[in-house]
């Protein structure tokens, strides 16, 4: 039944699942039971693509084509490749984590709620596997309402000013994409991400149009001057709403980065690269220092993804084979570490109503499972080797610190590497505050520990955080060929001071990832 | 000389049965409704919808469209004109539809609806279908003279008659614009028929004053029906005192009328159009994008935002005219002309939609609510108390803004598209900047809806056939949001019938 | 073309030029002593003795519509009548008849509906 159009089922599954909610699941109980169903069958759907991938070819694969609009010049055309498949695994995989993860907190018009979240995951794994630039476009812009809907009706006090400025701070971004998308067609004469890249555009022209492209990218990130909406977004959105907000949709923009604006337009690069780094670089560390003194352990959360972030921008400007894989790494790593973040908090949330540093202290006493399950997360988060989070982080700053595009390149990775150290600050600081010392508050003593639904959703997680962190090779060496597929004509294209830019080669990989992923032989 | 000769009058009965269904339709419900007793006139509804219908299928199943001219190039009987007509008896039915939701809880509003709408929708086939200055005349102020009764139609309503008033007088001063640059148009060209304006363009030589003061004033008259600024101060006044169902008709059928007529004129007198006008209509477009998005901003009543929203879609339609107009110039006729023109085609029938959809909502809700029922803050919480009709209307709405997967955004994107196919990149830039701002009043509407919760008790309407036509709509909307290729298509290929 | 028209706006111009000249000139020239006598009403009728804005019953206009409307409609008739004869020559005088007979129908259609909505009452 699957046959060759596997890649449509994992995408348009969950859609179908929210048609069918909305017209079935009057009852509560009949839409949460539908949503999880659907929600587990896609991940399972994604497994398939898993199994049938090849890791040895980097270009795409499982592609699905098929005629859509102006005689074809125009597709519906779906692929996955190394970078998009791992996305796309991450997606499903959360999916119905975050489902069980609000079982119990959604109890107001469930039936809406389950709809919104398949809606919005069927729209995120449309962008990840679109291979024609309006079909991206309209998937990317189609998550827009679903998240919005999620954050402005389950959300908290400020709900409608954060969906709102959501919405329009990333409508901003895409609409000049649109303008720049367009003005490619008419030179490409389709729409196919192929034709795109065969085009030749003068600098110029790349300059604008890499321009409106990073705008709508740099948004989604968020990156450093345009990351307000996030706080506020994360914020008051229900714990669902954040899960997803920070495992996948904050992708979106690094993703589109790395897929579109870089290659299309490389020219541009030896111009917005190094700002773009120099962004990131100041993100890494204002969110960090911002996180430092947050009262509120969500909103720390959040601009500690503004943080982790802005290393995978680095990594991804730094246009070397291991920043990128990083990057790609990061997004992996950064998704589950931070979602199980936000599910954490949201366990605590559901039992007392505040998320107050200042409101907790000494919960180790009282809920010890929980607070070993969140020392690990943490642990994950600030980058501890054989974790998830060293992974990343390491092969960025190996590949900002070797970078030939980016000028002081090593300043930079310096830089970036002390957003490292704040990251264990912060993060210990409030793990420190919250778990350790006495237990100050009377309402704090009699705090139930997880609940077998809370360890239903949180052991997956768990799992994936160590496996990534343990063995990274699997992943990177399936990565590594749609890397060097799409790194090499950009770097074939880049001057950087009259001299082609030239990337040292390094060793593949794998072995690089195998190195470092025991720690003990890190020299 | 005889005046008609038979025997085409017959060939042409097929291609003209449409206009004379309606007409006699017209003229039936206008004794139906002067000699029925006034507790049976919802027969008159049933009426209409078969005159419609009739009308729909004479057009439908009548002979296939020529490009020959009918009745002696007063009329043309291409597929264009088929197409327009078929929206406009469309829009009628759903206009009719939706008033006779509220016909059954306020007879007030009913003052010889059912014959004037009919009227109305002649006025429009024949101004979408006029070749001759004539007929153009005759078929916009057909339109207009049951238009302005429609509006000013709610007994006691002193808004209404304040409304239709203001549309007589602006109106009737549009139409001296009109007919005074018809005069001098007909003064240059020797002869009404399009075709003489063309041979005389074709033969251009000398002075071309006469001409282009004479299409200049002709303009001022289109754009005054269309509602660009600097010519849409009647616009929030009259859409926001008719009723809300005639509003919807207005901002539907009243504009994509006027549009038909000069995208028809415009092909028409082209060279002259895209030459020495071009550079005013282009900043009279973006001025109405930027300026009327900005005040419904500032709106508190739907209606009036939505009167404000349809001046700005107004400017988008204009820069697929432009874009039409600016192949004269620069030798793209070829290839960017069908695509603009069709785009501003898909786009009229796109936006018909979603109009008829909310202005549907809105008909639905209003007349238990008293006076208040138009504000946007009485919309809270409609989608716990009415779902379905609060995801129609949030349809309708993001369609507005153009946001994926809604016909509004592939309407808008064929639009741009044009536009930066033309060259015109920075007004497509202005078009994109314009929709921007108009997302947030968009949605506004939606956040009240969904995430505010209910205030006071307010009363909604209901009624079934009103919920399910803009049901109906909605899903049509996204339809076209996904598959619009088969219109589009069908948008093109009927432009280009014109063209020839 | 313009050519052509320049003695019309020679002619115009000066009309302009001297009807304003008059009056400017009258306004200069002339000595200006109002008195109440001067005010007055001059061999132009009598003096209003109460407020001019009185209501005219509605169906005065109404009338006059109608009529307006029935006797601009029956002129069409002349140039058919004109006309007829050659219909009759070209042996299409029953196409013509059945012309005519479709306009008056329309025109009695719209004399019935005046009638039965009370445009023809007076009360």
């Amino acid at each position: 039944m699957l046959g060759s159009h596997i890649l449509s089922w994992v995408v348009f599954l969950p859609l179908v699942g929210a048609v069918a909610i909305l017209l079935t699941g009057r009852r509560a109980v009949v839409a949460r039971g539908l949503a999880m169903l659907v929600a587990v069958a896609d991940f399972a759907l994604s497994l398939v693509v898993l199994a049938r991938f090849d890791g040895a070819d980097g270009g795409d694969q499982l592609v699905e084509r098929a005629a859509w609009l102006a005689g074809g010049k125009i597709s519906y055309a779906i692929a996955v490749d190394g970078i998009s498949l791992f996305l796309v695994l991450l997606t499903t995989f959360l999916g119905p984590l975050v489902i069980l993860s609000c079982w119990r907190a959604i109890a107001d018009r469930v039936r809406e709620c389950m709809a919104f979240l398949l809606l919005l995951q069927a729209a995120m794994l449309g962008t990840f596997v679109a291979r024609d630039m309006l079909l991206f476009y309209v998937f990317w812009e189609s998550m827009l309402i679903p998240m919005s809907f999620i954050i402005g009706i389950w959300g908290g006090e400020r709900r409608i000013y954060a969906a709102v400025k959501f919405f329009l701070f990333t409508m901003v971004g895409s609409i000049f994409m649109l303008v720049a998308i367009l003005y490619c067609y008419f030179q490409a004469g389709s729409m196919a991400f192929s034709d795109f890249l065969a085009l030749q555009l003068p600098r110029a022209a790349q300059l604008w149009l890499f321009a409106a492209f990073a705008l709508a990218f740099a948004i989604k990130v968020p990156l450093f001057p345009l990351h307000t909406w996030l706080p506020d977004a994360h914020v008051e959105a229900p714990t669902a709403g954040s899960v997803i907000l920070a495992g996948v949709l904050l992708k979106m923009g690094t993703y589109g980065l790395l897929r579109f604006a870089i290659p299309l337009f490389p020219q541009a690069l030896t111009t917005f690269g190094p700002w773009l780094a120099v962004l990131s670089v100041i993100g890494i560390i204002y969110g960090a220092l911002v996180a430092l003194v947050q009262p509120d352990v969500k909103k720390l959360v959040a601009y500690s993804s503004v943080s982790h972030l802005g290393f995978v921008v680095l990594g991804t400007v730094s246009l070397t084979p291991e920043g990128i894989a990083g990057g790609i790494f990061q997004m992996l790593a950064h998704g589950l570490s931070t979602g199980a973040l936000f599910l954490l908090v949201g366990v605590i949330y559901e039992r007392r109503h505040t998320r107050l540093i200042e409101d907790f202290g000494g919960l180790a006493h009282a809920m010890p499972l929980y607070a070993s399950v969140f020392m690990f997360v943490t642990l994950a988060s600030v980058g501890l080797p054989g974790l998830c989070g060293f992974v990343g982080e390491f092969l960025i700053l190996t590949g900002t610190f070797r970078s030939a595009l980016l000028p002081h390149a090593r300043l930079l990775a310096v830089l970036a590497a002390t957003g490292v150290v704040l990251g264990a600050f912060y993060m210990l600081w409030m793990y420190q505050r919250v778990f350790f010392g006495p237990l100050r508050h009377e309402k704090n003593r009699g705090l139930a520990d997880l609940t077998p639904r809370e360890w239903a959703y949180l052991l997956p997680i768990l799992v994936g955080i160590l496996w990534l962190g343990v063995r990274p090779a699997p992943l990177l060496e399936r990565m590594q060929p749609a890397i060097e597929r799409l790194l090499g004509p950009v770097t074939r294209e880049l001057t950087v001071d009259r001299a082609p830019l030239q990337q040292a080669g390094g060793a593949r990989l794998g072995t690089v990832a195998l190195q470092v992923s025991d720690p003990l032989e890190v020299e | 000389m005889p005046a008609v000769a038979d025997a085409s009058l017959t060939a042409q009965f097929g291609a003209l049965l449409p206009y004379l269904v309606v007409a006699g339709g017209g003229v039936l419900l206008l004794l139906a409704d002067a000699l029925s007793r006034a507790s049976r006139r919802d027969h008159l509804y049933l009426l209409t919808v078969a005159v419609l219908l009739g009308a729909l299928a004479a057009q439908l199943f009548g002979p296939a469209p020529e490009r020959t001219a009918l009745l002696r190039g007063m009329l043309g009987g291409e597929a264009y004109t088929q197409y327009f007509n078929l929206l406009f008896l469309g829009i009628a039915l759903l206009t009719a539809t939706f008033a006779t939701s509220v016909f059954e809880r306020a007879a007030r509003y009913r003052t010889d609806f059912y014959p004037l709408l009919v009227f109305a929708t002649l006025g429009m086939m024949i101004l979408a279908a006029a070749t001759d200055l004539l007929t153009l005349f005759l078929g916009l102020e057909t339109m207009s003279l049951a238009v302005y009764v429609l509006v000013g139609g709610q007994r006691g309503s002193l808004r209404a008659s304040e409304a239709g008033l203001k549309y007589l007088l602006l109106g009737a001063f549009a139409s001296a614009f009109l007919l005074f640059g018809m005069g001098l148009v007909y003064g240059w060209a020797g002869g009404t028929g399009y075709a003489d304006i063309a041979d005389g363009l074709r033969g251009a030589g000398g002075n071309l004053l006469l001409l282009r003061a004479g299409l200049g004033l002709m303009l001022v008259a289109f754009a005054f029906k269309i509602a660009i600024v600097p010519f849409h101060m009647w616009t929030p006044d009259v859409y926001d005192g008719a009723a809300s169902f005639v509003t919807g008709y207005m901002a539907t059928g009243v504009k994509a009328a006027a549009f038909a007529a000069l995208l028809r004129f415009c092909q028409l007198a082209l060279p002259e159009l895209g030459g020495f006008w071009w550079p005013l209509l282009a900043v009279l477009a973006v001025v109405t994008m930027i300026v009327a998005n900005l005040v419904a901003l500032a709106q508190d009543g739907i209606k009036r935002m939505l009167a404000w929203s349809s001046v700005a879609h107004a400017g988008y339609l204009m820069l697929g005219v432009l874009a039409l107009l600016a192949t004269g110039r620069q030798g793209l006729a070829a290839t960017v002309g069908p695509a603009s023109g069709g785009a501003v085609l898909f786009y009229l029938v796109a936006y018909s939609l979603m109009n008829l959809g909310a202005f549907g909502v809105i008909t639905l809700l209003g007349p238990d609510r008293g006076e208040e029922a138009d504000r946007i803050s009485g919309y809270a919480g409609l989608a716990r108390r009415q779902p379905l009709v609060a995801a129609s209307l949030a349809v309708c709405l993001l369609s507005l803004a153009g946001i994926p997967p809604t016909a509004g955004f592939m309407a808008k994107f064929y639009v741009f598209g044009a536009v930066v196919k033309a060259g015109l990149v920075p007004l497509a830039i202005w078009g994109v900047v314009a929709s921007l701002i108009s997302v947030y009043y968009y949605l506004r509407v939606i956040v009240v809806m969904y995430m505010q919760p209910a205030g006071e008790s307010i009363h909604d309407g209901r009624s079934w056939e009103t919920a399910f036509a803009t049901g109906l709509l909605a899903l049509l909307i996204l339809f076209l949001g996904v598959w619009p290729g088969g219109l589009q298509r069908l948008a093109e290929v009927t432009f280009r019938t014109l063209a020839g | 073309m313009a050519g052509s028209m320049l003695p019309v706006f020679m002619v115009l111009g000066i009309a302009v030029v001297f009807a304003l000249a008059f009056l400017v000139l009258s306004r200069i020239l002339g000595p200006h002593r109002p008195s109440a006598l001067k005010t007055t009403t001059y061999e132009c009728g009598v003096p209003p003795r109460s407020s001019t804005e009185i209501r005219f019953f509605v169906r005065f206009f109404l009338i006059a519509l109608l009529f307006l409307l029935f006797d601009l409609e029956a002129v069409f008739i002349y140039p058919w009548v004109v006309l007829y004869d050659t219909f009759l020559a070209d042996g299409r005088a029953a196409f013509a008849l059945g012309e005519m007979a479709v306009f008056v129908g329309v025109l009695v259609a719209g004399y019935v509906y005046a009638w039965k909505k009370g445009g023809l009452d007076w009360q």
